[in-house]
């Protein structure tokens, strides 16, 4: 009798998993691989990164060499380097302090010295040709907490893949919130999405944590990653720790939202009173969930691709700063906008002893591409290029 | 017999003691002993430091092995590019004023800082300091 018991209650439940398996119609497949011939100062794991679509008339790959004040950019089309733009050496109000950086064409680079809450454009003479201060005339830095007094002040980060896009004469610009992650204050901003007008100097502060987020504290899943689609001119958000991707207007306001996780996918909790007060606990909150991370459009198929990355179980607590100490299994979704959304494909990528995919990924004519860093070879670079079929 | 029981125990502490400073029983000491290639020197200060450790952390220290004004012997670990800081430190390390594991040694130690050291000896026994 009780065996009968056991086996009908062990059929239910696999019956009921059953009803709740989605099916995914398509794959992921593996079509091209480019490779880059890095130069001894280029690091396969440079902090800052961009994909350049055409830098005179080649498609290209960006990296900051920080320390040398350069940005070396390498053509995907052969993997060699193609020029070297030392702004260290040819601007002298540039020598140091420049973290993040955004080519949008070779006449106009961006470039982020974020301790000074200001952003430089520069064109191809070196000259700065616009001085963005996001410091704001009535504020200061609090000798308390060494930031910014203002909760409208932010400062201008838009590394792992957080956003930075120039519309019309509006930057679109991703900020850290002027408060210890620990603890929820910086969720009732608006600060992790800011336009600057380049004709007004006038800053807008767009883009909070959704409601549902507000009021807890995060820790390491305070990150909004973000992409622009301009044919159709809308924004999609992946939320590091939030299962919903959202499409919004260059407002901020949603349009759109959607389930975007994959399978086996669990929500992670806010921090608990000992992880805010321990700092292993705090790490290990934000080594030991699940986490998203970027979303990218992609306009040739209607495509939207988000990477979730897979709980770190085997971390040093002293190295978490190192992408490579970082890498986590990765899982990489499509979600088709001609389907309402509908998850399309799903596909996992493990890290391994010989290399390691990371989430520094970008969409061209060929397909969606991911970067993978061979551990035993630490001269190249590629790109693995993803198709859903 | 009192003499020799207080004399054992006098002999326990003085190893004890002795252990302390002695760079056989510290991976600090030990860390420095491989990346120097000979024993720490009691009147010289190290200061280690990782290329991970946060910028703010670690640019004053950058800022000081440039500037040539200290003293100080640096170790960096955890090299993030070691090229950029062979071609930034050029003239220090041949003055051997710093020194990069580049063949991370640290990690085959297990040793490893997320926030600077200063590690002297004060004329007690070695000191290991966090810099602030």
């Amino acid at each position: 009798m009780k065996f009968a018991f056991i086996s009908v209650f062990i059929l239910g439940l696999f019956s009921c998993t059953e009803k709740k398996g989605e099916e995914i119609p398509t794959a992921f497949r593996e079509v091209y691989s480019y490779q880059l011939n890095l130069d001894r100062f280029t690091s396969p794991v440079e902090d800052y990164y961009q994909y350049v679509k055409n830098w005179k008339g080649q498609e290209a790959y960006a990296f900051h060499v920080m320390g040398k004040e350069e940005i070396k950019l390498y053509s995907l089309e052969n993997g060699a380097l193609i020029e070297t733009v030392s702004y260290g050496d040819n601007q002298p109000n540039l020598q140091s302090g420049i973290h993040d950086f955004y080519i949008l064409n070779e006449d106009s680079i961006f470039l982020s010295r974020r301790r000074a809450y200001k952003v430089y454009l520069i064109n191809q003479e070196f000259d700065i040709v616009k001085t963005m201060d996001f410091m704001g005339g009535n504020d200061e830095i609090d000798p308390n907490t060494g930031w910014p007094k203002s909760m409208d002040t932010f400062m201008p980060v838009w590394s792992r893949n957080r956003c930075f896009r120039k519309i019309g004469d509006q930057v679109f610009i991703a900020g850290a919130a002027n408060f210890d992650s620990r603890f929820p204050d910086g969720t009732y901003t608006k600060t992790m999405l800011n336009s600057y007008s380049l004709s007004t100097d006038e800053i807008s502060n767009l883009l909070g944590y959704p409601e549902k987020m507000q009021g807890k504290a995060w820790g390491g899943f305070d990150m909004v990653f973000s992409d622009y689609n301009p044919e159709e001119d809308f924004f999609v958000h992946s939320y590091a720790a939030d299962e919903r991707v959202y499409i919004t207007d260059k407002a901020m306001n949603v349009i759109r939202d959607f389930k975007a996780f994959p399978k086996g996918y669990k929500n992670v909790p806010p921090l608990t009173v000992k992880e805010v007060e321990n700092n292993d606990a705090y790490r290990s909150h934000w080594q030991g969930y699940q986490i998203f991370g970027s979303i990218h459009w992609d306009p040739y198929r209607k495509l939207i691709y988000r990477i979730m990355e897979e709980p770190n179980v085997n971390y040093n607590k002293d190295m978490l700063l190192d992408p490579l100490e970082r890498a986590r299994n990765m899982v990489v979704m499509a979600f088709d906008a001609k389907q309402d959304y509908r998850k399309v494909a799903e596909m996992r990528l493990k890290k391994s002893e010989k290399g390691v995919y990371l989430d520094r990924c970008f969409v061209n004519e060929k397909g969606f591409n991911i970067t993978y860093m061979d551990l035993e070879n630490e001269d190249k670079l590629y790109f693995k290029t993803f198709l859903v079929e | 017999m009192k003499k020799i029981v207080f004399l054992l125990i006098l002999q326990g502490f003085l190893a004890l003691s002795c252990s302390e400073r002695s760079s056989g029983d510290d991976i600090t000491l030990v860390y420095l002993e491989s990346i120097l290639k000979k024993p720490p020197l009691i009147s010289q200060r190290y200061i280690i430091v990782s290329d991970y450790s946060c910028l703010p952390c670690r640019e004053d220290i950058y800022q000081k092995i440039e500037d040539k004004s200290s003293e100080d012997v640096y170790i960096i670990l955890a090299l993030r590019n070691k090229a950029v800081l062979e071609d930034q430190f050029h003239d220090t390390i041949l003055e051997k004023r710093l020194y990069l594991d580049s063949l991370e040694i640290n990690k085959k130690m297990v040793f490893f800082v997320s926030q600077a050291i200063r590690v002297y000896h004060d004329g007690d026994g070695w000191v290991n300091e966090q810099i602030e």
